[in-house]
């Protein structure tokens, strides 16, 4: 299951935000249902702070997503973002 | 009024000013939705895109901030006030607020007691928050690190305490710094 980041806007920068986005995914995102396995897909985001991507994974590990790929990217806010939150999430 | 004199009227008095490179965000998402019109702002500077998104990042990882740790600690008006000031080479990025200040908002979480400026170090480059047990505390080393990497500057001043890295900024007197009761950082980014 692929997730479009960019759905969600292109300055992600807040912790409620992130969380949020991960509640409406989950909620309404039907490939989400029942999915053990996503990856993320930053195409288009211009800012992302590791506060929103923080809050975004660990809101869809609570809910039972176990495993989350982080497809490549250019963004310098989105590589540092991953790189910040990957020891959280390991 | 400059933008210095207008952050230090915010911070000792409350006062908002007019002035146009002020800008008063009552909200996280008033801050927020202003981001794409300072990373802009930073362009038309001469800033690269990628350095632009790099500073938009650090301004809306500081601005949020004050709202994770301050809501319903304000000494009014709440919220966070930004201001830009062009001198020569260097912009300088001011972000104020009248909250509880850093070290009683990461005191609080903290199990030893600890000296005040300690406790400020401790908030830039530890992996701490004084929202734990939450799993925060990335926020401001994400700022620490970028500012580092690009040879630019922070000046952060809370209840009094300092911490820094690179020089103060000019517009900053010993005596403001003990007149701040709550917390400002300045940022010195180069526009060369």
């Amino acid at each position: 299951m692929k997730l479009n980041i960019k759905t969600f806007g292109d300055f992600l920068t807040s912790r409620p935000a992130g969380r949020e986005a991960a509640l409406t995914s989950l909620a309404y995102n039907s490939g989400l249902k029942g999915a053990k396995n996503v990856s993320l897909d930053f195409s288009g985001v211009i800012v992302m702070t590791p506060s929103w991507l923080s809050e975004f994974v660990q809101t869809l590990k609570e809910k039972g997503i176990e495993k989350i790929e982080f497809l490549p990217s250019e963004n310098p806010t989105v590589i540092s973002s991953i790189e910040f939150i990957e020891p959280e999430i390991e | 009024m400059n933008s210095a004199e207008a952050i230090f009227n915010f911070l000792e008095n409350g006062q908002i000013s007019p002035e146009e490179n002020f800008y008063y965000c009552q909200t996280r998402d008033r801050a927020s939705s202003r981001l794409p019109k300072w990373m802009s702002y930073f362009q038309n500077l001469g800033l690269s895109e990628h350095r632009s998104a790099i500073l938009t990042a650090i301004i809306g990882e500081l601005t949020n901030n004050s709202f994770d740790h301050n809501l319903g600690k304000w000494k009014e008006p709440a919220g966070c006030a930004v201001a830009f000031e062009k001198q020569d080479d260097l912009l300088n990025i001011y972000i104020a607020d009248r909250g509880q200040g850093i070290i009683s908002s990461l005191g609080s979480s903290l199990t030893a007691t600890l000296p005040p400026d300690i406790i400020l170090k401790k908030a830039f480059e530890e992996r701490i928050s004084g929202r734990a047990p939450e799993r925060r505390g990335n926020g401001l080393k994400f700022v620490l690190k970028h500012l580092q990497e690009s040879n630019n500057s922070l000046y952060c001043v809370s209840q009094g305490y300092i911490y820094s890295i690179g020089p103060k900024p000019k517009s900053i007197s010993e005596e403001h710094i003990q007149r701040i009761f709550s917390t400002l950082v300045v940022i010195q980014w180069s526009i060369k």
